[in-house]
């Protein structure tokens, strides 16, 4: 009789166990559905906040330096235009104290693109650096796209040397890794998406990085902005950005398949950029 | 010899970057034009010495020979035509523009010839870090990672060419698929172990304290006897284009300010300004000999 009460208390006492324990993984389990919610939600905001800045904001600038600023200050205009129009990116990336993981990740695609750079450096304009910052985009997001491009021109800049051009050419590339991720989810599995892909790269190349690049140069030195100046400056910038636009078709064709995979293998093992 | 600028604080060192760089832009005026210009390049030549040379020649010349040029083609305002090619005016003010706008690009070329010999990395992940830690992390790291990629790609190059694998052999097909296969190594490798990194970053507490830099700099009565001096030229040069000591106007008719004493001493502090470096420099190099004469 005893030895049954006592195998009755301790059933009693492990269910009891039992149930507190379920009701703590319960507990834990909704505790990260609801972080999980938290974390969607936060980044809903942010993609918003971050498309809303870019496709709002700065053509917004850009129109009030156009109307207010009637002085002629074209060239100084302009690199402020650049420059505040890249802050929100910046402002928003450090917000929101991204995980060490994600920065060292960053740093590895920025080193990546740099020593790229460095790499084809006899090779005029034949450069890596495009296609590593829309690889980056298209795995790790466009925020990651755009910080990996915007910081890759930055720190290149800085082994080739910082000038006036640098925050233009670090909103270009920039500009090109936001959009790659804005445009294209990391599942190019099918040669058509390559192919779209491709044509994204020589588009971006030529209509982003080569035309921002050649506008600088007639900011820079016109007082009165014309449309046959930017005409002109275009069509002497074309052959250059053609074979910018060559290299990053070509390390797109050799570089997405491997470097997507490397990077999802990367994401799924350790949940990085999720 | 290390320059006596380089070693003062690098907030002053970067206001003093900006007010050389932006006056220029913002004033178009002759006289500002070339004190900036001389004052550039007599600090460039300090720095670099000879080196100089191939700056000036490969930079600086191309920009203001185009920017020269392009001005007059394309721009017809202005009032004193000099001639016409093909039925387009070729006025006096354009080209003065372009001039004026040539040496405008070159200062700002050469001042920036003079940041990048200043601004080292290690100045530039300090003064990020006080602004955006992360990004100056990004920015640190990366700059580490280069020269460690260099170095593994080394190291797997070595080992494939052990396994017969080596980029130095066989069809250029052949050669090409092992150079890619290194690459394809150190990219994995180099992704892992970025995450070991962070694991380790993380456990020795990332992200618990506001960053520190590992050159630390102390904000010292130099630095405030200097900072003071900016500021003054600062002021000086924002009193002359608000009481219009100093104005231009380019179009329709090319157009300067009257010159009077007070102008004539705007431009002598703005020179100042400009000289910080150069006279830091030289009393530097006064001293040095004081000292060495003693012996």
């Amino acid at each position: 009789m005893l030895e049954q009460n006592a195998k009755n208390v301790n059933i009693a006492s492990l269910e009891a166990a039992e149930s507190i324990v379920d009701e703590r993984i319960l507990a834990a389990e909704r505790l990260r559905a609801r972080q999980e919610a938290d974390e969607k939600k936060r980044r809903l905001i942010r993609r918003i906040v971050s498309a809303v800045l870019i496709l709002v904001f700065v053509p917004s600038v850009v129109l009030v330096g156009l109307l207010e600023w009637q002085d002629r200050k074209y060239y100084i205009v302009s690199i402020l235009i650049i420059i505040f129009s890249m802050a929100p990116f910046f402002l928003v990336f450090e917000k929101r104290r991204p995980r060490a993981r994600e920065l060292t990740l960053i740093a590895v695609m920025v080193a990546l693109g740099v020593a790229g750079r460095a790499a084809f450096y006899m090779l005029p304009q034949f450069k890596p650096i495009a296609a590593i910052v829309i690889i980056t985009g298209v795995s790790l997001g466009s925020e990651a796209g755009f910080i990996t491009g915007a910081l890759t021109a930055f720190v290149s800049n800085m082994f080739f040397g910082q000038g006036p051009w640098t925050p233009w050419q670090m909103f270009a590339l920039g500009l090109i890794g936001f959009l790659s991720g804005i445009l294209f989810n990391d599942q190019i599995k099918t040669k058509w998406n390559l192919f779209l892909l491709c044509v994204f790269g020589a588009f971006a190349t030529v209509g982003i990085y080569g035309q921002i690049m050649d506008t600088q140069f007639v900011f820079a030195s016109a007082q009165k902005v014309t449309w046959d100046m930017f005409l002109a400056a275009y069509a002497s910038g074309l052959p250059m950005n053609l074979i910018f636009a060559a290299a990053t078709v070509f390390f797109l064709l050799v570089l997405t398949k491997p470097l997507l995979n490397k990077l999802g293998r990367i994401k799924k093992k350790h949940g990085v950029f999720e | 010899m290390r320059d006596a600028f380089d070693t003062i604080n690098p907030i002053v060192a970067f206001v003093f970057f900006a007010f050389a760089l932006v006056m220029p832009m913002l004033l178009m005026h002759p006289a500002l034009l070339g004190i900036s210009l001389v004052c550039a390049l007599i600090w460039l030549f300090m720095l670099r010495g000879k080196k100089a040379w191939g700056y000036i020649l490969k930079f600086v010349l191309p920009i203001m020979l185009l920017t020269t040029i392009i001005n007059p083609l394309f721009n017809h305002a202005g009032i004193t035509t000099l001639f016409y090619i093909r039925f387009n005016p070729v006025t006096l003010e354009s080209i003065i523009y372009g001039v004026s706008s040539a040496a405008m690009l070159a200062s700002v070329v050469l001042w920036f010839a003079c940041f990048n010999q200043i601004f080292t990395s290690d100045k530039i992940v300090y003064l990020l870090g006080r602004f955006a830690p992360g990004l100056s992390l990004v920015v640190s790291m990366a700059l580490r990672f280069v020269p460690l990629f260099t170095k593994q790609a080394k190291r797997i190059a070595a080992a494939q060419r052990g396994a017969g694998m080596g980029v130095g052999g066989g069809s250029i097909i052949n050669r090409a698929r092992n150079g890619l296969s290194i690459l394809s190594s150190l990219i994995t490798w180099a992704l892992e172990s970025s995450v070991t990194t962070a694991d380790s970053m993380r456990s020795r507490g990332y992200g618990l304290h506001p960053r520190k830099s590992f050159t630390s700099y102390r904000f010292d009565g130099r630095d405030a006897l200097i900072g003071g001096l900016l500021a003054l030229g600062m002021l000086s040069c924002a009193l002359a284009s608000g009481f219009k000591l100093i104005s231009i106007r380019f179009f329709p008719s090319y157009k300067t300010n009257e010159i009077t004493p007070l102008f004539i001493a705007f431009l002598i502090a703005y020179a100042l300004t400009l000289l910080i470096p150069v006279i830091m420099n030289s009393i530097e190099a006064y001293r040095w000999h004081l000292s060495r004469s003693k012996l």
